[in-house]
């Protein structure tokens, strides 16, 4: 595996370790280094006596370290990976040491110790009791938000901006006990609406009616196909176990990070991963969740390479995935087969619509088109002269016009309606995130 | 969407108040909005959510995009100059990230100087910091290529790629721009600049017209003469201050004149002959003339000196009146030559030393800075004309009584500190880590010499509570050197 600097920067967990990674990017730093194909691994002098012990498993983009950091990766990862991107030449080939060997061995020990729980017995009347009890409190539950709903919409949303936190937290609890852990999220999200923004309207009728969609649709859930009631129990709460999830057969393909953006979601950290994969032309997205002072189990920069096999959560659309086995991969043959403009672009959206009316955004690669603007707006235009609007706010729009130099790009984006921002591009054969 | 405004208008106000009429919704849902109404023991309210879930859907349901054929992207040119190679980007990424505004600079001039180009990944960074430095503009231009002349003409903030004549600036430009250019006209072609404040100078207002006649102190001869006495019945006092600051420093002058007329009266060597007429002994007298025409007192002449001087007002005047004739005026008066002339001065009018040294610089009698080095004051303009090796012997000279004094002096040089003073200051900065603290070398690692490099580790602090401070310094400007160095490499 081999990763350039923006590739390992993107791993970093913020600003502060990049810095602190590139400092100790430099041969003096390590007292030991080496390398072999399953690990990297070095030893850095720091202020005390004994160096820190880094290690990285290079299967699996994996970080360990001696140091007392609680950041992840550390700056010694970073550092360790970028000594070696810069001046591979200096990381002999070597057996492992004791000390990586062990980590890697556990590595090893822990997928099998996994796979052993999971052969554990069921009992099976026991777990179907409780689901039934669930399915009762979540009826119970949605009728209350069936109310509250009506009741926004009897009154009129024009005062909505008033409502205190109180209003939104309390129905947020009533979908907590009802063990809707989906909808309590839904509910938080509408109390979050930016009510100061212009057009606040259609943000809050938007994700009203999809809780409205989603709350209705669970009372006619053996009116609707199996998949799509995947999606609503989903939406709702209803959990997967990621688990027995990796126990079936995926999809294997060699996988193209397009995307990778954190946010904070009620002071848990969620992690999104968007993959593209090159045989199966198909789109999946990877979520991670992280509390505080945790780190994702998986790290991947955007431009990367992985062939993997990942298992999709049971959907009308396919999409969220969960990684069942994966290696990086410096290098491929395959390349990307992009639609081939916005006409192409609003049709797929209409098929993924009609199959799930309530779904996320999906990233899609669309050839040819270069940022113009009209009636001083940015826009993307495809070869055929067709416009896709870029939102106001988006920022790197110099960025994306200095390496097109008005040239057609190959872009991945990702939208709705007519509004897409751009995840990256391919400019000189190479995948760039914007 | 017309469909969705409804829906919009109908939720602010609530299905309390009454619903669009069927004939107000849009065409393309009619037929659904009526099956909607048919659907038995659903409320209002129900009903109004199903039909803005259908036109939600709707919308959310793909788009028609806008075809417009005729907006069009130019293209920016083929570059005829060469990237920037992959180890300079690399070391632009690492300066970026270290955020030293003199680095990039300092990465700029040297790119630009081997012609090669910044990628387009970096421009708008760059386009960015140059709109915000004035002084990294030209440059950036050079490095930007013909990507980043493409790439400027779409935001107007970097509306510095297109450069306005100096002609139309000077005409119509704001104060610190026809400032600029004067300025750039004045070292380039002193007579065109007097040309140009003699053609706006009945239009200019007496704050910029003091402006204007303090830029041709650069290159001021004797050319300027004629217009600057025409222009002295000005009523501005400030303007008249400036005129006559330059009309003392022209040699010739009426005015200067009058001074060396006076001083040639008032300061004369005395040679007498000592014991049995073997030696003959000098000195230097000083006293004004028991008459003298007093208009001097109004031609930057003070009479008296201040209340606290422990000078006479006679021993005031004559200082000023040295200090403002031309060096040269005492190889005459006195008959010998200038090291002679201030070993004189040295031995029998100390005091007027300075004064003497105010002249030299004055005048920019550069021949004569040699001979005043060994004073005990520090004089920033003859430290700026001496060469390299001639700067650190004048630092070190200094630096032993005065050394806050001597590095904030230092710190004014153009060039990079000597590795001997570079050495030396560094050794009295690691005792002091408070004041040489990371902002100071972030802010002054221009003039730090990447020569010692190797020795830096060596330098620590004598104070063992200071010295952890220190080293967190020392690492810091280790990383700046290397980085300074790397500049060096890469270019």
């Amino acid at each position: 595996m081999q990763l350039n600097e923006d590739q390992i920067f993107a791993l970093a967990p913020d600003e502060a370790s990049k810095k602190a990674g590139r400092d100790l990017a430099v041969p003096g730093k390590w007292v030991t280094r080496g390398i072999n194909p399953q690990a990297l691994w070095g030893e850095c002098q720091g202020s005390g006596s004994k160096p820190y012990q880094t290690q990285v498993d290079l299967s699996n983009v994996a970080f360990k370290c001696s140091c007392p950091s609680r950041k992840f990766p550390c700056k010694h990862g970073l550092g360790l990976l970028l000594l070696h991107s810069r001046q591979p030449s200096l990381f002999t080939q070597s057996d492992m040491p004791a000390w990586v060997s062990d980590w890697i061995n556990k590595r090893g020990e822990k997928v099998e110790k996994k796979a052993e729980q999971a052969e554990k017995p069921i009992n099976e009347a026991a777990q179907n009791k409780r689901q039934q009890a669930r399915e009762q409190k979540v009826s119970d539950g949605i009728a209350d938000l069936l109310i509250w709903i009506k009741d926004i919409i009897r009154n009129g949303i024009l005062s909505i901006p008033e409502k205190n936190a109180g209003y939104w937290d309390n129905m947020a609890r009533r979908m907590v006990d009802a063990q809707a852990s989906g909808l309590a999220g839904m509910v938080r999200t509408l109390g979050a609406t930016n009510f100061w923004q212009e057009g606040w309207q259609t943000t809050f009728m938007d994700r009203l009616l999809q809780l409205y969609m989603v709350a209705q649709s669970y009372g006619h859930l053996p009116d609707i196909n199996d998949a799509l009631q995947q999606d609503i129990r989903t939406s709702i709460g209803f959990t997967i176990n990621q688990e027995e999830l990796k126990q079936q057969i995926g999809v294997t393909d060699i996988w193209l990070v397009l995307g990778k953006e954190a946010a904070d979601e009620q002071q848990i950290t969620v992690e999104r991963h968007w993959f593209y994969g090159l045989k199966t032309q198909q789109y999946a997205l990877f979520l991670q969740f992280m509390a505080k002072g945790q780190f994702g189990q998986v790290a991947l920069s955007p431009g990367v390479f992985i062939e993997a096999e990942l298992v999709f959560f049971p959907s009308a659309i396919p999409y969220r995935a969960v990684i069942k086995t994966y290696k990086v991969l410096s290098q491929t043959t395959q390349s990307v087969q992009p639609l081939a403009g916005w006409r192409q672009v609003a049709e797929h959206e209409t098929a993924l619509n009609s199959q799930l009316p309530f779904r996320n955004e999906i990233p899609m690669v669309v050839a040819g088109l270069k940022p113009v603007q009209y009636q001083q707006y940015w826009w993307l235009q495809d070869a055929e002269g067709n416009l896709g609007r870029l939102p106001a706010e988006f920022s790197n729009i110099w960025r994306l016009m200095a390496l097109g130099g008005g040239e057609a790009l190959t872009m991945a984006v990702i939208g709705g309606e007519g509004e897409y921002r751009p995840l990256g591009i391919w400019h000189q054969h190479i995948y760039k995130i914007i | 969407m017309k469909a969705w405004d409804q829906i919009i208008n109908a939720a602010m106000l609530g299905t309390d108040k009454p619903m669009p009429a069927r004939g107000d919704v849009s065409v393309e849902i009619v037929d659904l909005n009526m099956i909607i109404d048919t659907i038995d023991g659903s409320d209002k309210e129900d009903r109004f959510l199903q039909k803005a879930a259908l036109v939600y859907n709707y919308r959310r349901s793909g788009f028609v995009p806008v075809k417009k054929q005729e907006v069009t992207l130019t293209m920016a040119e083929n570059e005829s100059l060469p990237y920037c190679s992959t180890q300079a980007v690399s070391l632009l990424n690492n300066i970026l990230e270290e955020d030293n505004a003199w680095l990039f600079k300092f990465w700029l001039f040297r790119c630009a100087a081997k012609q090669q180009l910044l990628i387009p990944d970096h421009l708008p960074v760059a386009l960015d910091k140059a709109q915000k430095d004035t002084e990294l503009q030209q440059v950036t231009i050079t490095c930007s290529g013909k990507r980043g002349e493409w790439l400027s003409r779409f935001n107007p903030h970097w509306n510095y790629f297109q450069s306005t004549p100096d002609d139309e600036i000077w005409l119509t430009g704001k104060p610190e721009e026809r400032l600029k250019v004067l300025q750039k006209t004045r070292r380039e072609d002193p007579e065109k600049a007097l040309q140009m404040i003699r053609e706006t100078w009945d239009q200019e207002n007496a704050a910029s017209k003091a402006d204007l006649v303090k830029t041709l102190k650069a290159n001021l001869s004797k050319t300027d003469l004629d217009w600057l006495e025409s222009v002295q019945t000005e009523k501005s006092q400030k303007v008249k201050d400036e005129l006559l600051d330059l009309l003392t420093s022209i040699p010739g002058s009426a005015i200067n004149q009058k001074y060396e007329n006076l001083l040639r009266q008032s300061v004369s060597l005395k040679k007498e002959k000592g014991l049995l007429g073997l030696m003959s002994k000098v000195g230097i007298q000083q006293k004004l003339p028991d008459s003298f025409d007093e208009s001097i007192f109004k031609m930057g002449i003070e009479k008296f000196a201040t209340g606290k001087s422990t000078t006479s007002d006679e021993g005031y005047i004559i200082y000023q009146l040295v200090s403002l004739v031309p060096p040269s005026f005492w190889e005459k008066q006195f008959e010998v030559s200038p090291d002679v002339v201030v070993e004189y001065f040295d031995k029998y009018a100390k005091s007027l030393l300075p004064a003497l040294s105010q002249a030299v610089i004055r005048f920019n009698a550069d021949n004569w800075i040699p001979f005043l080095l060994d004073q005990s004051q520090f004089y920033p303009e003859f430290f700026y004309k001496l060469n390299a090796e001639d700067q650190e012997k004048y630092l070190l000279h200094f630096f032993y009584n005065d050394s806050f004094n001597t590095i904030q002096n230092a710190l004014t040089s153009t060039n990079e500190w000597g590795l001997k003073f570079t050495l030396t200051a560094m050794h009295f900065m690691a005792n002091n880590p408070y004041h040489y603290n990371r902002n100071f070398f972030k802010e002054n690692i221009r003039v730090i010499n990447p020569g010692i490099l190797p020795k830096l580790e060596s330098i620590t602090s004598k104070d063992a509570n200071l010295q952890n401070n220190w080293e967190k310094i020392r690492d810091y400007l280790n990383k700046l050197l290397a980085l300074k160095q790397q500049i060096r490499q890469v270019f």
